[in-house]
């Protein structure tokens, strides 16, 4: 009688790590919009991560308080002759005139001629990723950022198991993944509670 | 059988139209009658947590996070605050004619209050508290926004 083949055991491993492998490469391109998005956002309080700006000071004629908008609007920009297409204009008090356009705005004080000149312009490709990091899109986007949720949370499990060993998980990766998941626990603590 | 370029055209056609409209954010509107700036600025106790329509021009836009703008009318400002990350204006929106509805919200800020917020912000920017502007209590009329339209 042939003795029956042992069953060998399922290749959990191979099949872990060809898996984070796969969800890594699908992953990498948005994994790197929102890290570099994120890096941008954070420092949001010393520069726009969104728009770059630019600040111009002209000068004018001074236009009279008392003339019409309509007047105001075609005098100043006779003198100013803006480039692109007019959107609206507004007057904020007596002595303001703003105009609008597709790609500046012009803040006019009548009584001095003074134009404070604001281009503002979509930073590009950083533009874009912070608006799909903070979901701007909604929609279909909710969908696709919510799978992508779930593949970090594949990749941080699969990434645990993938070497066996002493630089396994039960190796140097129980130090690391201790260290890693101290560090927001004791600063959480340390916000919250201590500063 | 429909070629990639025939596909990619049905896409972006009605997405090229809808460009075209009111650009829509948040809630859909649903009030009828509108309500001017200058009458919620001049009577904000009648306004204060009723749901309003208003009608101007978006004067300025949240550079940073897109959660605000300003809608004007009749030489009249009043800011329209939306809940940060459920809308992002754009700064193309400035200039535009814009039609939002929200609640009108009052809020009177204490002396001390504001010297806080001051402190707040110190803290956060890394620069010296700037009380000089402070002269007393400030009250603060906005709209808590709901939705918009804007073209």
């Amino acid at each position: 009688m042939t003795p029956e083949p042992a069953r060998r055991a399922w290749p959990w491993r191979r099949w872990n790590a060809a898996t984070h492998r796969d969800v890594g490469y699908v992953t990498v391109a948005l994994t790197l919009a929102y890290a570099i998005s994120g890096l941008a956002v954070n420092h949001i309080a010393s520069w726009n991560p969104n728009y770059a700006k630019v600040k111009e000071v002209r000068q004018i004629q001074p236009l009279s308080r008392t003339d019409p908008t309509e007047a105001l609007v075609r005098a100043a920009q006779a003198q100013l002759k803006p480039e692109g297409r007019f959107k609206s204009a507004f007057q904020p008090d007596d002595d303001t005139l703003n105009l609008y356009y597709e790609r500046a705005s012009y803040a006019v004080d009548l009584p001095t001629g003074k134009v404070l000149v604001e281009a503002v312009r979509p930073r590009p490709v950083l533009y874009a990723m912070n608006q799909l990091h903070l979901n701007a899109p909604k929609r279909l986007w909710t969908v696709i950022a919510d799978l992508y949720a779930l593949a970090l949370l594949v990749l941080a499990f699969t990434g645990l198991f993938i070497l066996k060993g002493p630089k396994g998980f039960l190796g140097r990766g129980l130090w690391l993944t201790g260290a890693g998941t101290a560090v927001p626990i004791a600063y959480w603590i340390w916000w919250r509670y201590l500063a | 059988m429909r070629t990639p370029a025939t596909l990619a055209l049905m896409i972006l056609i009605p997405a090229c139209l809808s460009a075209a409209g009111a650009r829509k954010y948040g809630q859909p509107l649903a009030l009828k009658d509108e309500v001017k700036v200058a009458e919620i600025l001049a009577n904000p106790d009648a306004f204060a947590g009723k749901k309003v329509r208003v009608k101007g021009l978006v004067t300025e836009v949240c550079e940073e996070r897109g959660c605000w703008i300003k809608i004007g009318a009749d030489k009249k400002e009043i800011m329209f605050k939306v809940e940060d990350g459920v809308i992002a204006f754009p700064m193309a929106a400035k200039g535009g004619t814009v039609v939002a509805e929200g609640t009108v919200s009052k809020r009177v800020l204490s002396v001390e209050q504001q010297k806080a917020m001051c402190d707040k912000e110190a803290k956060a920017l890394s620069k010296p508290a700037d009380y000089g502007k402070i002269t007393g209590p400030k009250t603060i009329v906005r709209i808590e926004g709901l939705g918009a339209e804007v073209q």
